[in-house]
Order: C-alpha cells, then structure tokens, then sequence
C-alpha cells in the first residue's frame, strides 16, 4: 500500500481496485473479448501511475537512470494496451483507432531509442528492460548480447521512423526479446525461486515478467504495422 | 485453492506461488485461446500473433504482487 500516494483517499481501496482491474484486463486480453476496452483503460491505468508515482519521483531525483527506465517502461506498456485497444477496433476507421495507434507507436519508440542507448552505456545489466540486475556471470558473451539487443531496438525505432519494414523488423525484434526472456530471464527466475528470501524470489519473478512484458509491447506494435509495409 | 497449501509444499511463500500459478494459469488459457490464430500464421506472423498471450501473462503475475502490497 506504500505505493499508493499519501494524497489519495481510501488507498486500500485503490490496491484492491488495481487487482481487480489487472484480473480483468489480463483475461480480456487472453481470450481477445473486449480487448478495446481493456487496452484502452489498462493505458490509462499506465499513463496515471507515470503522473502520479513514477514520474514525480523522477523529477525528485534527475540523474537517477532506474527511475527513468521505469517512466519510460511504463510509458511503453501504456501505450501498447492503447494499440491494443485500436487494434482490436476491427472494421472501424477514424480517428479514434488511429489515435490510439499512433500515440502508442510514438511512445513505444520514445523507450525503445532510450532503452537502446541505456544497452550501450551499461553493456552488463540484463537485455530487454535495462535495470539495475547484471547478467549471470555464467552467460558467455554477456556485453555482446547487450550490444545486439541495444543495435536492435535502436533498429526498430529507426524503422518506425523511418516507416519502413516496420512489420518485420518488430517482429524479429520482439522474438529476440522473448528469446531473451526464455534463455536469460528464465534461468535468473529459476535461481531466484532457489534463494531464501522472498524479495528476492519476487523480484526473479518481476524481472521476467517485466521483460515479457515488453516483447508483448513491441510484437503489439508489429500487429499494429500494415503487412503491406513489411514489404516496403 | 488457496496459495499457502502449495507454499507448504514447495516451501516458499503464499505469494511467490500465487504469482507463478497466476502466470502459468494465464499461459494454458491464453496458449489455448490463441492455438488457432497461431496455427493460421504464416513466417513472422506467428510471432507477432503471440503478442496477447505475452502481454497478458505478465498482468495475471502482478495481480498477486499488488495483492501482497496491500
């Protein structure tokens, strides 16, 4: 409940709200039944936990990278339930789809430059989400693969951009997150659950969900790309 | 069930098996639910038809978390 800020009434309310909205919209999303809405307010819920929580924190503290990796993360998961919600506007044209669309392509590629410049200038913490955790110091090749992923998803905001092969070139980059997340993430969850404490334990499980997550974003966004343009 | 049986058994805590039961539940529904859009993709395309299934395991893992917040 410590999250909840202090400004707000009923804040135990606001945590059990949260749950259930997150039941919700993880089942919408799952089967595809109603996802317009479910996306469209799983943005927001995104959008207000940056304006409230993340984002005034990060002005608190301005060279804190965590706390921006976390505005712009959040910022990114906003937007995809936004293109989400357009994508699921099957049959409908008009501004509404094409806002929520391009208000989450906009922001996915404003994390996406961010993250891939975050690979580049901390070429040891794990790919995808550049937190605070390093890799394992088992894994061969650890800065290359944060080179790699850092030059792919500078890639895809080039391509996007530049609107060109969008399509495929976030296809290929959201599978290598989720490769990331099989070969990489999994492995860190497992010796997580293996630890003692369960801080730790749920930040195993915290990490691979965030880093899911994302590759969730970026395939969204892929969706989102007309086919015709993969071949542009 | 509630999540402190399981915990007994895989001595860990209520939370840690709500969270990983809540994600695994959330892959079978969302594998199962998505089986025929993946089997009609073709190349990438079946990649890109796994991006529900990949944004909504991890609400159903938070939901436990935001549970044991309060």
């Amino acid at each position: 409940m410590n999250i909840v800020p202090r400004y707000m009434p009923w804040r135990m309310f606001w945590v059990y709200a949260i749950g259930c909205a997150l039941i919700a919209a993880s089942l919408s999303i799952a089967s595809r039944i109603g996802v317009r809405w479910s996306g469209l307010l799983f943005g927001l819920m995104m959008f207000l936990f940056v304006a409230m929580i993340h984002f005034p924190g990060a002005l608190r503290q301005l060279h804190n990278r965590i706390i921006w990796t976390i505005v712009f993360r959040e910022m990114s998961f906003g937007g995809a339930g936004w293109i989400l919600a357009g994508n699921a506007m099957d049959g409908r044209r008009g501004p509404g789809k094409s806002t929520l669309i391009m208000v989450g392509r906009v922001l996915i590629t404003m994390t996406l430059i961010v993250f891939g410049i975050e690979h580049f200038l901390h070429p040891e913490g794990l790919p995808g989400v550049p937190l605070e955790k390093q890799m394992p110091a088992w894994l061969p090749g650890r800065v290359l693969i944060d080179y790699v992923t850092g030059a792919a998803l500078l890639v895809v905001a080039g391509s996007i951009l530049l609107n060109r092969k969008t399509r495929t070139v976030a296809a290929c980059v959201g599978g290598w997150i989720l490769l990331m997340v099989l070969v990489i993430y999994g492995p860190v969850l497992i010796a997580a659950l293996h630890q003692p404490g369960i801080g730790v334990q749920v930040e195993g499980i915290n990490y691979f969900a965030d880093t899911l997550l994302f590759a969730g974003a970026i395939l969204a966004l892929a969706s989102a790309t007309p086919r015709s343009d993969a071949v542009g | 069930m509630p999540p402190a049986i399981p915990a007994m058994f895989f001595e860990t805590s209520p939370t840690v098996v709500a969270m990983c039961s809540a994600g695994i539940a959330l892959f079978l529904a969302g594998a199962w639910a998505a089986k025929n859009e993946i089997a009609k993709a073709r190349g990438l395309d079946k990649i890109v038809a796994l991006s529900n299934l990949c944004f909504a395991i991890p609400l159903a893992v938070y939901i436990s978390s935001a549970h044991d917040s309060s």
